[in-house]
């Protein structure tokens, strides 16, 4: 019974991707893709208390495995500073994240809402939260987890998009740090 | 037409190289031992000293080829190329004293500290009990801190990297150390020595500082905090190195000055 359920969801699988794409397809690319975004990030909770929101940037590359359904990898950061009791004052952290994802798009003619997660490694670049407790010494790597979603605008061109993508993260080993990032960016579909 | 396309894999591994890159110049935050030091003249405590290790690992025998060929290229013997270079680090030391009176206060922060060759002990340097003492290595000037309220500074890195010229050009060069300690150096070469084991030290022979006894002289109840921010341009700084054994140890030889010339 499982093997058969198995094979039904290939054959599903299958089928979708060898169906002619539909008419708008020509519209809108699909394929390898690659995204540039800018924005924000600020983090939540007893580690909000200790780092300032600061400026986010996001690279991300990938494929389409259909119109809906893509898979990549997402490489992020932000610069925040450190607030932390004196001293040091003014002092500054990037916190750096790579991850792989998933996103589920829903495109209704130019406009696509979308949902997606990721698994991934984020990395504090300094020791400075040591000293209340965010990180620990030489332990400046963490697990992440995030989930967002955001909407995407398809240009006329049928290689660009922009749009607005919010992003939650978790850092289990920065003390359950939580982060939002918020960020425009731009697609390019080949 | 083909459009040109950074495939996802070349992009992470792009995106990992930046990320090597920036970890590199990243600063570490070093604390003292013990972290806090606290004065109270009400009960004959007026000052109190927290000390910190540069924490630069000892070479190792590629270290040691390379510091041989610097020796070589400098016009130096091994043994007066040290280790722990102050080229190799820019240090930061940034410090708050909380006053913990209900009144008004004055305070100073006073820096001394070693080189891997000697360390800096002021008494020495006086000739006669009753002069002051020559100047700190850094630091010194009173600062009011308000009742109840505190203050912070910062020893900027090029006066860090000025401190540990002079050290090496009083201790190593001897150069008188009031010249040194109260004029700035035109260049970051060591000039002017007046017969000590070298006459001259080029910038890139410069003793790091890899101790700093930081001590806080108050009229109040005061407390202070500090912390040393270090950005490496080698890979040998360890903040978390436990093992002492592996580390630059700083010297525990006071310099002596030598005695004035015996007046006629």
């Amino acid at each position: 019974m499982r093997t058969r359920a198995l094979l039904f969801v290939c054959c599903c699988a299958a089928a979708l991707a060898t169906l002619p794409r539909r008419a708008h397809a020509d519209k809108y690319a699909h394929g390898y893709y690659a995204e540039a975004g800018l924005g924000t990030g600020f983090f939540l909770g007893e580690a909000g208390k200790y780092i300032a929101p600061g400026p986010s940037f996001a690279l991300r590359s990938g494929y389409d495995l259909w119109s809906w359904l893509s898979v990549g990898g997402r490489f992020s950061g932000g610069i925040h500073e450190g607030d932390v009791p004196p001293p040091p004052e003014r002092e500054y952290l990037q916190l750096i994240e790579g991850a792989a994802e998933g996103r589920l798009t829903l495109r209704i003619r130019r406009v696509a809402l979308f949902a997606e997660g990721s698994l991934g490694f984020g990395y504090i670049t300094t020791n400075l939260l040591d000293r209340v407790g965010v990180t620990t010494p030489d332990n400046y790597l963490s697990p992440a987890f995030s989930a967002g979603g955001g909407i995407d605008y398809h240009t006329q061109n049928r290689h660009f998009s922009f749009g607005l993508t919010g992003d939650y993260s978790v850092f289990p080993s920065f003390s359950s740090a939580q982060s939002v990032s918020l960020r425009l960016y731009l697609r390019y579909t080949r | 037409m083909r459009h040109a396309f950074i495939p996802a894999p070349v992009l992470l591994l792009l995106a990992c190289a930046t990320l090597a890159a920036c970890a590199t110049k990243e600063p570490v935050y070093i604390d003292p031992a013990p972290r806090a030091v606290e004065v109270d003249p009400d009960n004959m405590l007026d000052s109190a000293t927290a000390t910190v290790q540069l924490p630069v690992t000892v070479e190792t025998n590629a270290q040691m080829v390379e510091r041989q060929r610097l020796a070589t290229e400098l016009g130096l013997q091994l043994a007066q190329v040290p280790q722990a270079r102050r080229d190799d680090y820019e240090v930061e030391l940034e410090w708050t004293i909380k006053n913990l009176a209900g009144k008004d206060g004055t305070a100073s922060v006073i820096v001394v500290g070693a080189s891997e060759y000697f360390y800096y002990d002021p008494t020495l340097f006086q000739l006669d009990p009753r002069d002051p003492p020559p100047p700190p290595l850094l630091g010194g000037i009173p600062v009011v801190v308000p009742a109840n309220g505190e203050v912070s500074g910062v020893f900027r890195e090029d006066q860090l990297a000025e401190a540990a010229q002079d050290w090496d050009a009083i201790s190593r060069a001897g150069v008188v150390a009031q010249n040194a300690l109260l004029t700035q150096w035109p260049t970051r070469d060591v000039n002017g020595g007046t017969g000590g084991v070298l006459m001259t030290i080029p910038s890139a022979a410069v003793a790091a500082l890899v101790r700093f006894d930081v001590t806080l002289q108050a009229d109040r109840h005061m407390v202070l905090e500090y912390v040393l921010r270090v950005r490496d341009h080698g890979d040998r700084l360890a903040p978390f190195e436990k093992d002492t054994g592996r580390l630059v140890p700083p010297s525990m030889t006071a310099f002596m000055p030598p005695p004035p010339p015996a007046m006629p």
